[in-house]
């Protein structure tokens, strides 16, 4: 379990960017950070990741503070897939899949047969184990945010664990930033079932932040409503997507329903909230 | 299916390795007086008496090994910070490295400054700090960017390091008398015709360690490929593998300019061409580059040494006339 209690932070000579988030992202969650731009999300999330300290406040995995954690301990249990990946150099698929095995070798230890497979099971769960050889540089965004996710579950040893039937549950934690955001349309939904099926298989925890609510709402079981640095409200999506708290939130009004065919909570933005948002 | 790291490990040194010893062996023998390798290591004439010894061991091997220190490490060291400020660009001379190392070797030349540490004479030791100073400046800057130097920046620092460097190194020859002001401008240009081993061995200890903590830092550049933020993530200690990259990559340019001066454009050739053949894997790419980059300077100074011979032309200005053209090209295919 992954917890922020109370959690702030603020960029050097900035006014805070969180002022006391308190969260967490249980074992085999599936939690959506939602908020407008510049609501922190990114931050909560590279907060999350130990990527930066808290000012105040803990991040803790399984009730342990994550600066008392080894980096390397950290990375086996957890992996950050960032909003969009640029390569300096030109590696291939496999090659990049291969670095999320990094935390799992010593100093001068070369990946072998077995992180290999690893490798090849991790593209595989996501659905792009044919793409094995090609450059990195040559896919198109969708595909290079599967093939990082690939690295992510390389890294956890998520898709290892899945070998092993018996074994139920896995502790890993998959940190998301805004993934959709350089997406379009086929992409994002593909990413979703991606994520999706890669959560009901593999019993990971995913965190996610987005902005966009009909992402969050098709995909997530529990929510956090980012504002202006502190939760707006939190809990299970069902009940803390609703039209007041979409106001606060974006100062839009929206209906929320229940999309007919997919059964899935649905957000209708309608129209600007023409007083300030409360 | 790529073979697995261990084999191409292996094939690429075996590969680089007899190319850089062919190139160590056979470069004393070519040049302007023709001599026998059977003739220099034999042992019944005394040196003394041995033309083709004297010639093979005082004269080249001397010259030939100070290729291969010092084009292995400006290669090494360009793939270095090419990995670490994630740009291919980016070398000890287009940076300002090498001029900054210059420098530091010109004020100990023209103002007769020694050093010695633990009892060994430290010759290099002002080309490190001047390469110190210098990499401290791109340093900062790469710190100001967390996503890494872009190109533009990237070659206007090091346009204006140049620069820099290069009015203080005028400046400095103001102060030498007339036959070392000859002699530096030869090294300015980029020259191993040291004939004597001593800037080698006494280069050394510095090459040595910069090696060590190259091996350590090939997958650690690997994860900076990706950025800061995602190698963090994998669990790499980012600000031990940046400081542990500029301070080793500041060592090896500092070795290789006390040896041979602000040589340019090995550090992008080699690693560049080397990248071709291996892949960007920088397990491979550095010790292949170090390797590659020995035989291509020696190459190059046996160019150098004949081509308008008997007039030796200073190696700098081959591998410019090389470098040069290439990194054009590569800024054009860039984008």
């Amino acid at each position: 379990m992954l917890r922020a209690s109370d959690v702030v932070f603020a960029y050097r000579g900035r006014r805070p960017v969180l002022r006391g988030v308190s969260m967490e992202v249980p074992e085999s969650g599936f939690v959506g950070i939602l908020g407008p731009n510049g609501s922190g999300k990114t931050t909560l999330l590279r907060t999350l990741a130990g990527a930066v300290r808290p000012a105040s406040g803990r991040v803790t995995l399984d009730e342990v503070d994550l600066g008392d954690i080894s980096r390397q301990v950290i990375a086996r249990r957890m992996a950050v897939v960032p909003q969009e990946t640029h390569l300096a150099f030109d590696y291939s698929v496999i090659e990049v899949v291969l670095m999320g095995r990094y935390p799992h070798l010593s100093t001068f230890e070369i990946e072998g047969p077995e992180d290999l497979a690893i490798a090849r099971s991790a593209l595989a769960a996501t659905g792009t184990l044919e793409l094995e050889h090609r450059a990195f540089d040559t896919l198109s965004g969708g595909e290079k945010q599967r093939v990082i996710i690939a690295s992510a579950l390389a890294q956890i040893n998520a898709v290892h664990l899945k070998v092993d039937a018996r074994d139920a549950s896995n502790d890993g934690i998959l940190l998301l930033d805004e993934p959709t955001a350089a997406l379009d349309l086929a992409y994002q939904l593909e990413l979703a079932a991606v994520l999706r099926s890669l959560q009901e298989r593999l019993q990971i925890a995913i965190a996610i932040s987005t902005h966009d609510l009909n992402f969050a709402a098709g995909l997530c079981r529990t929510l956090v409503l980012l504002k202006d640095g502190e939760v707006l409200a939190s809990g299970s999506t069902d009940d803390v997507l609703t039209p007041d708290r979409i106001r606060a939130l974006y100062g839009v009004e929206a209906d929320v329903m229940r999309h007919p065919s997919t059964g899935r909570l649905t957000i209708v933005p309608l129209r600007r909230t023409v007083e300030t948002p409360a | 299916m790529t073979a697995p790291l261990g084999r191409r490990l292996a094939l690429t040194m075996t590969g680089f390795g007899v190319l850089a010893m062919a190139a160590v062996v056979t470069a004393p023998l070519v040049g302007s007086t023709s001599i026998s390798l059977r003739r220099a290591f034999s042992t019944t004439v005394p040196f003394a008496d041995n033309p083709d010894a004297q010639i093979f061991f005082i004269a080249r091997l001397p010259r030939t090994l100070a290729g291969a220190l010092v084009g292995s490490m400006l290669a090494s060291s360009g793939v270095v910070f090419q990995g670490l400020l994630r740009n291919p660009l980016a070398t000890p001379f287009t940076l300002g490295v090498s001029a900054g190392a210059a420098l530091g070797a010109m004020l100990a030349i023209t103002f007769g400054w020694t050093f010695a540490f633990a009892g060994i004479a430290a010759a290099p030791a002002p080309s490190f700090v001047g390469s110190l100073a210098a990499v401290a400046i791109v340093y900062a800057l790469a710190r100001a960017r967390h996503r890494g130097l872009s190109t533009n920046v990237l070659l206007l620092a090091g346009v204006t390091m140049n620069a820099f460097f290069s009015a203080l190194i005028l400046f400095v020859q103001y102060f030498a008398n007339f036959s070392e002001t000859y002699r530096i401008l030869h090294w300015l240009m980029g020259d191993l015709d040291i004939s004597s081993y001593e800037p080698i061995v006494t280069a050394l200890p510095l090459v040595a360690l910069s090696l060590a903590v190259f091996a350590w830092l090939a997958r650690p550049l690997n994860l900076l490929s990706l950025d800061t933020e995602s190698a963090a993530t994998r669990g790499l200690d980012v600000p031990r593998a940046q400081r542990a990259a500029f301070l080793s990559a500041s060592l090896a340019t500092g070795a290789a300019v006390s040896v041979g001066g602000p040589i340019g454009f090995i550090g992008i050739v080699v690693p560049h061409l080397v990248r071709l053949l291996v892949g960007p894997d920088h397990r491979l790419v550095l010790p292949a580059s170090a390797l590659f980059g020995a035989a291509f300077l020696i190459a190059c100074d046996v160019v150098a040494r004949t081509v308008m011979a008997p007039i030796e032309l200073p190696v700098g200005v081959i591998t410019a006339l090389v470098g040069g053209p290439f990194f054009l090209w590569l800024l054009v295919r860039k984008r």
